[in-house]
């Protein structure tokens, strides 16, 4: 296993009974950062526990900062989906419950965050709202200054506003330290200018891993009416159609002798995603 | 910000084992339930003081209720605010999780020890009762609550809060019966003979041989819970 690897992963497989995660190869090199995206149930949350080493593995071997992802936990900080604060805690309660556990805890860090995101250390953690419950965890989540930091859904129902000001502070994170970040999002536009790779996971299998720039070299967006649809379902991935148009995505090496009736465009990071969510029987599969 | 005070606090990590500080997060999530564990307690002594001595079969069944509340309401944060999640993101094994539950409960099960003795000698000297026997009667009490929560403890960590607590209930009714008719059936002339080393001694190896065996089993099954 490779200690210049954040993570890696071979042949990574989860059964749980009905639903089957994998088998998952995945690879994140220190100092850069990961979107993980795909829709609800596809097998992000199962492939972000084994990461964490919250769960075991069936097959497979995953390595986290070069080692078990049990031994990594120390310098791995996560924010995760559901929230793991005792309601009656204060902000700073739940500061001081949390940093003994961490040897490189950054007061300051952590002080400088939680003034950053106007977060009263006497509120109460039952009292605030989602948005500042998100931001609580980020702190708690970079003030250990984790070498990888696992965040799962970290703007998920945020306004504009704190989403923008959730993505700043992870920004300022990687540009403050030399650590990765695994991102996992429902919002496509929040992976533009801060993930390197993209790791797109679909009823548990991994349907796209590569370099974010690569991603729109690799796809093109294509327009056109529902007459065209068809003759190129078998090249088209992720077709959504209306009454009268389909939009979708190909990959560039079918790009070639599409009919001019259709319009291809480079893909956007938006194109893509929301077509890599549409489900396998609608062209994917190939 | 002045409410920025109350970080204000160079952090230097303790050298402090890995239970220890699950001990002091333990603490942390029973801070909320602090003031009911409190006025629970200070209603107990009440009552002894009170009503002494005719209450002490009551007083020693509400001063189990208290005890057997510790690990109730830490295995309930643990599911109702999400805490087991937390335990397994931070740098903690599952085996340290298990002695530092169970340092946690005996810590302040000792500590409520010394409060229900300290109350009972007060209510001694209020009521001009003798406490004669107080030691042999602390000695069983901590044997009863240890062995108690040595049973009820492994429940907790192989179900969990919800589908452990009604057999937790029940567990409470039967301790309380058991000490019901064991205090029924022991002369006070007969418990006066035996020596005060004896039953403090005997009660320590009660002690430790059931918490010993109890973290064992908690370990064996909690390690292959999933959540």
């Amino acid at each position: 296993m490779s200690t210049e690897l954040a993570i890696e992963g071979r042949g990574v497989v989860r059964d749980r009974g009905r639903f089957r995660l994998g088998p998952v190869d995945l690879t994140l090199p220190r100092g850069q950062v990961m979107g993980l995206v795909g829709p609800n149930g596809s097998g992000k949350t199962t492939l972000i526990k084994a990461i964490l080493g919250m769960t075991a593995l069936d097959a497979g071997t995953l390595s986290v900062l070069g080692t078990a992802p049990e031994r990594a936990k120390g310098s791995v900080c996560a924010v995760l989906d559901a929230k793991f604060f005792v309601p009656g805690w204060s902000v700073a309660q739940a500061v001081r419950a949390i940093r003994p556990f961490y040897p490189n805890w950054d007061q300051n860090y952590a002080e400088s965050l939680l003034a950053r995101f106007t977060l009263d250390p006497d509120a109460k953690v039952k009292e605030l709202s989602h948005g500042e419950g998100n931001k609580l965890a980020l702190v708690l989540a970079l003030a250990p200054l984790p070498e990888l930091a696992v965040l799962d859904e970290p703007t998920s129902g945020l306004d504009p506003l704190t989403r923008e000001e959730v993505m700043q502070v992870i920004r300022d994170y990687m540009a403050r330290r030399d650590s990765s970040v695994l991102f996992s999002t429902h919002i496509p536009a929040d992976l533009g200018g801060i993930a390197d790779q993209l790791v797109a996971v679909r009823a548990g299998r991994v349907v796209y891993s590569g370099h974010m720039d690569a991603l729109t070299e690799v796809f093109f967006a294509v327009r056109g009416t529902n007459d065209d649809l068809l003759p190129l379902r078998d090249r088209l991935i992720g077709a959504r159609s209306t009454t009268t148009n389909f939009e979708a995505i190909v990959r560039a090496v079918d790009s070639g002798g599409l009919p001019s009736s259709v319009l291809v465009e480079e893909a956007s990071i938006d194109d893509v995603v929301k077509a890599l969510a549409v489900p396998v029987t609608e062209g994917i599969a190939r | 910000m002045s409410s920025h005070l109350a970080l204000r606090r160079t952090h230097t990590p303790a050298p402090l084992a890995g239970w220890s500080r699950f001990v002091m997060l333990d603490l942390h999530s029973l801070l909320p339930f602090v003031k009911t564990i409190v006025i629970t307690f200070a209603v107990m002594i009440l009552l002894g003081v009170t009503t002494a001595p005719n209450l002490q079969i009551a007083q020693t069944i509400v001063a189990l209720g208290v005890i057997m509340a510790v690990p109730l309401n830490l295995f309930a944060a643990d599911e109702q605010a999400g805490l087991e999640l937390l335990y397994q993101i931070l740098p903690i094994r599952k085996r340290t999780r298990v002695v530092g539950r169970y340092a946690t409960v005996l810590l302040t099960t000792l500590a409520a020890v010394v409060v229900g003795t300290g109350s009972t000698l007060i209510e001694a000297a209020v009521t001009n009762v003798p406490s004669g026997g107080l030691l042999v009667g602390v000695g069983t009490l901590i044997a009863a609550a240890l062995i108690v929560q040595a049973v009820q403890l492994p429940l907790y960590f192989a179900l969990g809060y919800q589908r452990a607590r009604l057999l937790n209930f029940a567990l409470l009714a039967v301790a309380a019966l058991l000490i019901i008719l064991a205090i029924k059936q022991i002369s006070p002339a007969g418990v006066a003979e035996i020596p005060q080393a004896v039953v403090l001694g005997g009660s320590v190896l009660v002690a430790v041989i059931c918490y010993a065996l109890s973290a064992w089993l908690s370990y064996s099954w909690y390690r292959r819970r999933e959540f």
